[in-house]
């Protein structure tokens, strides 16, 4: 497997994880959709520059399928990858705390709402490319992304990640 | 602009995926709000720090898992055309042999053509039926 080849699979991995909350579930998404992905006939071929989103939209269908069939299709993910929280005496929140308050807010979203996010500011894809990815309209995307930033900036509000004052909230 | 269409439009600003004209549009407003322009720095650095975010990766062990499958599906199919070619070519000279052959009756040879070609038909309407219902189901594309 070539480096770009293994960077796409990594990737698709931590958008499964995204999408379903869980380390064990989305390796099984990622094989899944690896299967999927080999035995479709209209795939592009592996150095095309479509490839990428052609096979995270293979892991995201594959995700959302998984999600119907747990039922967890409206319902935030569950706290696995999370991390623990721990209280810190500093002012100040260190960047380890912040990425898991980050988490923790990103894994109380929807899993649509956390996987356009991660989509975007993780994976860095365009707004094409994500509608290509969803299956949805460029001007749905942005504003369900733009709707979804809200919604986790609201609630890292509330956990005073903005201000960096750390008063036992978390 | 209002704040209601200038709030719509940070996300798409921050990601530069704005034309030039809503940009600066934007910006104006930016200058002059300041609710807004806190949402855009508070959205600003949301996004800096998505991209900060640390995910498990797949260990040299998993992937290789992943090339197995794939080299196991490659085993698949060409197992199947190891099996159906060498299988048509066989059942063609079968044929080819069998009315070739002047030693059996008549009788024989035409009642098994009419056999054969009672499952030329079936197979050719069911085939069709498949086709059809395939072009109609409109979930065929959820699945990729």
């Amino acid at each position: 497997m070539k480096t770009d080849g293994t960077q796409i699979i990594q990737g698709a991995l931590q958008l499964a994880m995204q999408i379903t909350g869980s380390r064990d579930e989305a390796w099984d998404v990622l094989q899944a959709a690896t299967v999927k992905s080999l035995e479709h006939r209209n795939a592009p071929a592996r150095d095309d520059q479509g490839y990428r989103a052609w096979f995270f939209r293979v892991v995201h269908n594959q995700a959302i399928d998984w999600l119907r069939s747990q039922k967890k299709f409206d319902r935030s993910a569950d706290a696995e990858l999370a991390g623990e929280s721990d209280d810190d005496p500093e002012q100040h929140f260190s960047l380890e705390q912040r990425k898991m308050l980050l988490h923790k807010a990103l894994n109380a979203l929807s899993p649509e709402q956390r996987e356009i996010v991660c989509l975007k500011d993780f994976h860095d894809f365009s707004y094409q490319e994500i509608a290509e990815i969803m299956d949805l309209d460029r001007a749905v995307v942005a504003t369900r992304l733009h709707r979804a930033r809200l919604a986790l900036r609201d609630r890292l509000i509330q956990q005073r990640f903005f201000t960096g004052e750390n008063d036992g909230v978390s | 602009m209002e704040c209601h269409d200038a709030s719509t439009l940070i996300s798409a600003y921050l990601d530069g995926e704005l034309t030039q004209a809503d940009a600066q549009r934007l910006r104006l407003h930016l200058e002059d709000c300041r609710d807004c322009a806190r949402t855009h720095q508070e959205l600003r650095l949301l996004k800096e720090q998505m991209g900060q975010l640390s995910y498990p990766n797949a260990d040299a062990e998993m992937l290789k898992l992943l090339e197995q499958d794939s080299v196991s599906l490659l085993g698949k199919w060409s197992g199947w055309l190891l099996l159906l070619i060498p299988g048509l070519v066989l059942a063609a000279y079968g044929l080819y042999e069998f009315y070739s052959e002047t030693g059996e009756p008549i009788l024989i040879k035409v009642l098994f053509g009419a056999f054969q070609l009672g499952m030329l038909v079936l197979f050719i309407t069911v085939l069709r039926q498949r086709l059809l219902t395939y072009k109609k189901d409109k979930y065929r594309n959820v699945k990729l």
